[in-house]
């Protein structure tokens, strides 16, 4: 017998096309689902209540009480848990995991006591172990994990492939390689440091899941094409997206040049966006990924007035879609 | 003042017969609860029906659904939280393995690998 309440907050997913009824199903991407294909995911979202064959869309029966399209985001979040920060903008829940860390150096290692045989590693909140390993000019990986593993607490070393790894006995405990005189961190390929295991956040705070990240911003020029660009006089064109570089480049030349060979034209000189024609054969400029403005720099003997462009920067969105408990 | 949801799944369970209405109760083996013992343990509803000294009880559930066909990842497989494997059967939720945000529900009854177990979902 299968019980089930009634009034679920069901949703339309893209999936693959062999989902089946009643199959837990994760959140892959924006608004898609995929079958479970990773142990203990958080990015359960419901399971499949409705699947016609070989359809590429299925409804989800999800553990959700609401479905919102107006949360604002911060910090540019993947689709997944999320919970708010101070000012109730909604950011990515990092789940916790087992920390590991692995040398970087191949067996076999030449050991010197009092030269560099000593490694200190802590584990979350407890102390410093001390271990001291032996004269040996061709110790192995294994070697060094057992000995390690003879006073060891709360972690395990081992030889992976013939470096040596240690990995944390618990979820969510960092795994520190602190400083001593005399390491051996050099020879087994460790740095000082740490590598975190916990989560960015208590899970119990997770406040539900973005399922779509924002549309990427677009910038439409206000002229239609055809367009006339002069060589040294009306060809350059300068653009920087998100983050990135500032890419200048120089527009091929031409009289009565169409909005779509002027797109392609952009498309091949540039990266991190895409040009496309829209109605009255305008060029509309696109960011590939969400997050990432567009900004229009200023450069000498420009195409934008040509293309009905201003100097300026176009922001991104940053609303997400959002199904929350 | 109290308010609650009308169409909550509530089940039945054994209990132990000092079980009061209202108190929140843990699983503690196959289609049995207990009051909770312990801190930050996860509550598979709160007691709604208990006749006095009565071994069986209805529990409001916090889930979403109750299912019979779900298949046992591992061998001895106890009752309490779960989440699934990678294959999408299920496993006891393992506070030193697993995110508590992978949660997925609390299994009702237990069992070893391939067993057909019953489970709550949210």
């Amino acid at each position: 017998m299968i019980q089930k309440k009634e009034r679920v907050l069901a949703v339309a997913f893209i999936c693959p096309t062999d989902i089946e009824l009643d199959e837990p199903v994760l959140l892959s991407d924006d608004l898609t689902v995929k079958a479970i294909d990773a142990a203990a995911s958080n990015m359960l979202v419901g399971t499949v209540a409705k699947h016609e064959a070989g359809d590429a869309e299925c409804t989800v029966a999800t553990r959700f009480r609401e479905r919102r399209d107006d949360r604002v985001s911060a910090g540019a979040p993947a689709v997944g848990p999320f919970v708010f920060d101070a000012t109730g903008k909604a950011i990515a829940f990092t789940a916790a995991v087992i920390a590991t860390v692995t040398g970087t150096v191949e067996e076999t290692y030449n050991i010197v006591t009092d030269s560099n045989d000593k490694l200190k590693i802590k584990i979350g909140s407890g102390s410093g172990q001390t271990f001291q390993l032996d004269n040996d000019a061709s110790t192995t990986a294994a070697e060094v994990a057992a000995k390690i593993m003879l006073t060891a607490t709360d972690f395990t070393a081992s030889d992976a492939s013939g470096y040596v790894k240690l990995t944390a006995d618990d979820i969510g405990e960092d795994i520190e390689i602190e400083a001593i005189a005399n390491d051996a961190y050099t020879a087994l390929g460790f740095t000082v440091g740490v590598t975190n295991g916990d989560a960015s956040h208590d899970p119990s705070a997770v406040a539900g899941m973005i399922v779509k990240q924002p549309t990427p911003a677009t910038l439409t020029g206000t002229v239609g094409g055809p367009f006339t660009i002069v060589n040294g006089t009306s060809d350059a064109f300068k653009i920087k997206i998100g983050s990135g570089s500032s890419q200048e480049i120089d527009l091929t030349d031409g009289v009565g040049l169409t909005a779509a060979a002027v797109a392609a034209d952009i498309n091949t000189k540039t990266t991190d966006l895409t040009a496309t024609v829209v109605y009255g054969q305008k060029i509309k400029i696109a960011a590939d990924n969400p997050y990432e403005d567009i900004e229009i720099e200023t450069v000498a003997n420009n195409a934008y007035t040509v293309l009905g462009l201003t100097v300026g920067v176009t922001t991104a969105s940053v609303v997400v879609e959002t199904l929350e408990y | 003042m109290y308010q609650k949801l009308q169409d909550v799944i509530a089940i039945e369970v054994t209990c132990p017969s000092t079980v009061t209405k209202g108190d929140p109760v843990v699983m503690s083996d196959d289609n049995t609860v207990a009051a909770i013992s312990g801190a930050g343990q996860v509550i598979v509803g709160t007691v709604c029906v208990h006749e006095a000294d009565a071994v069986v009880c209805t529990i409001e559930t916090r889930f979403r659904e109750r299912r019979d066909d779900r298949v046992c990842g591992a061998d001895a497989t106890t009752v309490g939280p779960f989440v699934f494997d990678a294959l999408g059967k299920v496993i006891a939720y393992a506070s030193a393995s697993h995110d508590p945000s992978a949660i997925a529900g609390v299994l009702l009854t237990g069992g070893d690998e391939d067993d057909v177990v019953e489970t709550l979902e949210y």
